[in-house]
């Protein structure tokens, strides 16, 4: 890609940027409770009468609402996944799902429940891998900014390669490695996501994320619960404050200001809400989280955000994002 | 022709912004830069056209990589917003003109059909679907899956099932009548022809009428199909459920749960009052005194005055199952029955 750019402009880009000021970037979401449960209703509405078919296409449509009204600097984000292609990946995730339990219901049928279990298992773990790879790959390219798409470099083996090694080690240490493999995950999935030709950076590390979850587990148990929502706010914290965007010399970082109180707030009217409105509330909850997001997110550097390059290329299998669905685990950034 | 706007225009290579000129007409959108050159055009329904903080953008591309952004109260705005809704004929942009009332309305009514058809049309499917013959395999997995746990009264079955033959139960299934060693005052029907009778509710009969009574009320479950009905019916109503409680939260999912027992409750009543009012049928029609169907009633209700017993969940409402009996046998109060000698003798075997 590089050989395509003028290099008199990278050199001027270069310039340009040592002189960047530091800044402040806005970030916002401005959708609404009313609007987000008339969409919901009406897909609810499609999807019963097709029979699910139209499933896809709901999904499609909620998130390019989501999406439009989210804004850096004023300027919303795009997404342009399409309900054909969902539908496309949707069918494809489904026979895959069908076709593994199949073999397993064979297996296990013919007088090997052992066997049948091991290629379940070792079926599944190819499998997530796989889905997270896809969703972030698809999510990523029809995501896009100014109209310059973000993108995810990361490969497919590398990323398996990591899940098999935290998942063994997980086991063996009776879980308590899970926290350097969910950072593990996290630090390669970041470094692999570019915005343009502007790079994400994790620099978060598997011993403060124990020290978190070490200290949140005790103190919720001691003060009987009271305490998880600082246990929640130290979470965030820690995934927000570790996220860089570097582009060039330049770079832009996340700091989180939510507060223990703030979270509490958040949690405890989510739930009244959803309670009293017997779940049907729920658009109002979406739309809290995503404001909730936005306020206790900022971003401070010196990027200039009018210098970013289309670099990341177009993505349409839906395949791994849906299975990802199938599955009903969400990995959203 | 039209008017040129000025406008800003993203060209998908990169994110700083074009000043420009736009220009719409007879369904296309073009945009000119300073020096009059035409950079981008698209017809207005290839376009996707979104609203955010007053701006509007007009994403030229699939891809929503390209795109032209129209500052607040644009006076292109109005008009492009207006020709795009007439332009999209799609389900979604027509349910989204409507009322926010008349949709939940239409959500309401969708649910309750899916309701009805999944507790009421899809169940009777799958009955018509299963064939007497797959519904007695059916039962005689039910039945040995029971039977690991039970041991036969051998003697007694013996009698019992000549007891059943000669009353002529069933025409359309094989009937296998058992007496199990349990004290619990209890009896049950399995799909496809299998009735268990518990020792503890044999003791307790005092007459062969009272165990014909028992044998048509039983009898009847398997020729209704009643337990593959329900069993029918709760497999659809789960299937129900979790597409419900898929979208819906907690809450919502525990009404309809409740709901769902409830109808269940009474669903079984209507049941066991058909299979009384049936026993009731075939009794006369074998010449046995059909108030053996009260007296039988009424052992029912001497044992739960001494505990609960299981049996009261199926069976309930002793007290308005013996009013009904004794309405519907009323007509019989004086009629003599003779003696059915080949069921007493029966009867008077099981008991040794
Ligand atoms: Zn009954």
């Amino acid at each position: 890609m590089e050989e395509n750019f003028n290099p008199e402009l990278l050199d001027a880009a270069a310039e340009l940027s040592a002189e960047n000021p530091e800044k402040s970037y806005q970030i916002a979401f401005t959708g609404n409770g009313i609007t987000l449960f008339k969409i919901s209703i009406v897909n609810l509405i499609l999807t019963i009468v097709t029979l699910g078919l139209y499933y896809p296409w709901a999904k499609a449509t909620s998130l390019s609402y989501l999406y439009s009204k989210s804004t850096l600097e004023m300027e919303p984000f795009a997404f342009s996944g399409t309900g054909k292609e969902m539908f496309v990946g949707f069918i494809r995730a489904f026979l895959i799902l069908i076709g593994i339990v199949c073999i397993y219901t064979y297996i296990s049928y013919s007088g090997y429940p052992f066997p049948a279990f091991l290629f379940y298992i070792t079926a599944l773990g190819f499998i997530i891998p796989f889905a997270i790879h896809g969703s972030l790959k698809y999510r990523s390219a029809k995501s896009s900014w100014r109209g310059i798409r973000f993108g995810y470099t990361g490969d497919r083996n590398e990323l398996l390669k990591l899940c098999i090694k935290g998942f063994l080690y997980t086991i063996f240490s009776f879980g308590l490695y899970a926290a350097w493999f969910v950072t593990n995950i996290r630090q390669y999935v970041l470094g692999h996501l570019k915005m343009g030709n502007a790079e994400f950076e994790f620099k978060g590390d598997g011993t403060d994320y124990f020290v978190i979850n070490f200290k949140g587990y005790f103190l919720t148990i001691f003060t009987l619960g009271i305490y998880s929502f600082w246990w929640q706010k130290d979470r965030f914290q820690f995934f927000v404050d570790n996220i860089r965007l570097k582009h060039h010399e330049d770079k832009v970082v996340f700091r989180s200001n939510a507060t223990g109180g703030d979270f509490f707030g958040l949690i405890i009217v989510n739930a009244l809400i959803l309670f009293f409105t017997l779940g049907l509330g729920f658009p109002w909850v979406i739309i809290r989280n995503l404001e909730f997001g936005c306020r206790h997110i900022e971003l401070n550097g010196n990027i200039n955000l009018d210098q970013l390059q289309q670099e990341q290329g177009d993505y349409s299998d839906a395949t791994g994002a849906d299975m990802g669905d199938l599955l009903d685990f969400g990995f959203t950034f | 022709m039209s008017d040129l706007y000025e406008a800003l225009f993203y060209d998908g290579i990169q994110s700083k912004p074009h000043p420009v000129y736009i220009n719409y007409s007879y369904g296309n959108v073009r945009v000119f830069d300073y020096q009059n050159n035409l950079i981008a055009e698209q017809v207005l329904q290839q376009a996707t056209v979104s609203e955010t903080a007053g701006q509007l953008y007009v994403y030229l591309n699939a891809q929503k990589t390209s795109f032209v952004v129209l500052p607040p109260a644009h006076p292109l705005i109005k008009i492009l917003q207006a020709e795009n809704k007439v332009n999209d004929s799609s389900w979604f942009a027509k349910l989204m003109r409507q009322k926010i009332l008349l949709l939940a309305s239409i959500i309401l009514l969708l649910g309750i059909g899916l309701y009805c058809f999944s507790i009421f049309v899809l169940p009777n499917i799958a009955l018509a679907l299963i064939t007497p013959k797959q519904e007695s395999k059916i039962g005689r997995q039910f039945f040995d899956a029971y039977m690991q746990s039970k041991s036969i009264d051998s003697n007694a079955t013996v009698y019992l099932q000549k007891f059943a033959d000669n009353m002529h139960l069933t025409d359309k299934y094989q009937l296998h009548a058992y007496v199990v060693y349990d004290t619990e005052v209890n009896a049950f029907a399995l799909p496809g022809g299998y009735i268990i009778v518990n020792t503890g509710i044999l003791k307790k009969m005092k007459s062969y009428e009272e165990l014909a009574a028992l044998l048509g009320h039983e009898v009847t479950h398997i020729n209704e199909r009643h337990s593959l009905k329900s069993m029918l019916g709760s497999i659809s109503a789960s299937i129900f459920l979790s597409i419900i409680s898929g979208d819906a939260s907690g809450i919502t999912a525990f009404l309809v749960n409740n709901a769902e027992q409830l109808r269940q409750l009474s669903f079984s009543r209507k049941l066991e009052q058909q299979a009384d009012d049936a026993s009731i049928e075939i009794m006369i029609k074998n010449d046995i005194n059909p108030r053996g169907m009260i007296s039988l009633m009424k052992r029912l209700q001497e044992e739960e005055a001494i505990k609960v017993p299981e049996l009261l969940s199926s069976h309930p409402l002793t007290e308005d199952r013996i009013a009904n009996a004794k309405t519907k046998t009323a007509a019989f109060v004086n009629r003599k029955f003779e003696t059915r000698k080949d069921l007493e003798k029966a009867w008077v075997s099981m008991l040794k």
